[in-house]
């Protein structure tokens, strides 16, 4: 019998843990691997109550959440990696361009 | 009692590497630690019954998106000390803590009740998607793309300029 608090708890810290990772980070890649984290953690707590109310509409959002995900994936590392081709930007620092 | 076993052993394995993503400085050595942490997830999706998610889970993120971020890595040329030094550590780490106390109302609000681990059939679920969230499957469709577009445009080089 698994304690449901510790399943919410889990889910909690590991999203902290996603935010922790995105805010240190210095470059796009590992602060885009820290919102993978984060969004995991959501799809914990998702399944997680879909199985305690018995309703299957928390595993389809978790479905929606996957797909949102990859595209998120494919078009910020499109965006890191032109960033590098064509500024040489790496870090977050050094986009001040951006600024104002 | 074994599931809870399983549960705490997947749990730690998870919160293990995150922690190594955070603490880390070869980039690559993280992503693989992210690789780990997501079948972990997948292993917890398969012990709360939901097959299909955990198959999803392992398709999706630890096989594409994972091999797309590792095609990135390859692409950059790496400083090893990748981790910021940050001067108000203390202030992060506190704003860290009143997210935490924040998001613990879940914790609060959480009356206990007994989680069926019996696996979710796909049949019923995809019904219950196909019969519902028809629209918002092809709204996902649309999308993605944009998505897939919206990359090749970027990827494109603009010789003429």
């Amino acid at each position: 019998m698994i304690c449901g608090y510790s399943v919410i708890f889990l889910s909690i810290v590991l999203f902290l843990i996603g935010i922790a990772i995105f805010i240190s980070k210095k470059t796009f890649i590992m602060m885009l691997i820290g919102a993978e984290f984060s969004l995991n953690a959501i799809n914990l707590l998702l399944v997680f109550f879909s199985k305690v109310k018995n309703n299957l509409d928390g595993q389809i959002f978790v479905i929606f959440s996957l797909t949102v995900a990859a595209i998120e994936v494919a078009t910020g590392i499109a965006i890191a990696v032109i960033l590098y081709r064509k500024h040489k930007i790496q870090k977050r620092e050094d986009l001040k361009e951006l600024k104002g | 009692m074994l599931e809870t076993i399983i549960f705490l052993v997947l749990a730690l394995i998870i919160t293990g590497g995150g922690i190594y993503i955070l603490l880390s400085k070869e980039p690559v050595y993280s992503v693989f630690a992210l690789v780990v942490s997501l079948l972990s997830m997948a292993g917890i999706f398969a012990l709360f019954g939901a097959t299909f998610i955990a198959a999803l889970q392992i398709i999706i993120y630890a096989g594409a998106g994972v091999v797309m971020i590792v095609m990135a890595v390859m692409f950059y040329k790496y400083e090893h000390n990748s981790l910021t030094k940050l001067k108000k550590w203390w202030l992060g780490a506190l704003l860290l803590f009143v997210l935490f106390l924040d998001l613990s109302a879940i914790l609060f609000k959480f009356e206990k009740s007994a989680l069926s681990l019996n696996p979710t059939s796909t049949v019923e679920l995809s019904k219950e998607f196909f019969k519902h969230y028809i629209y918002p499957f092809e709204l996902v469709s649309v999308l993605i793309i944009v998505g897939i577009v919206g990359v090749l445009i970027f990827a494109k080089e603009r010789k003429n300029k």
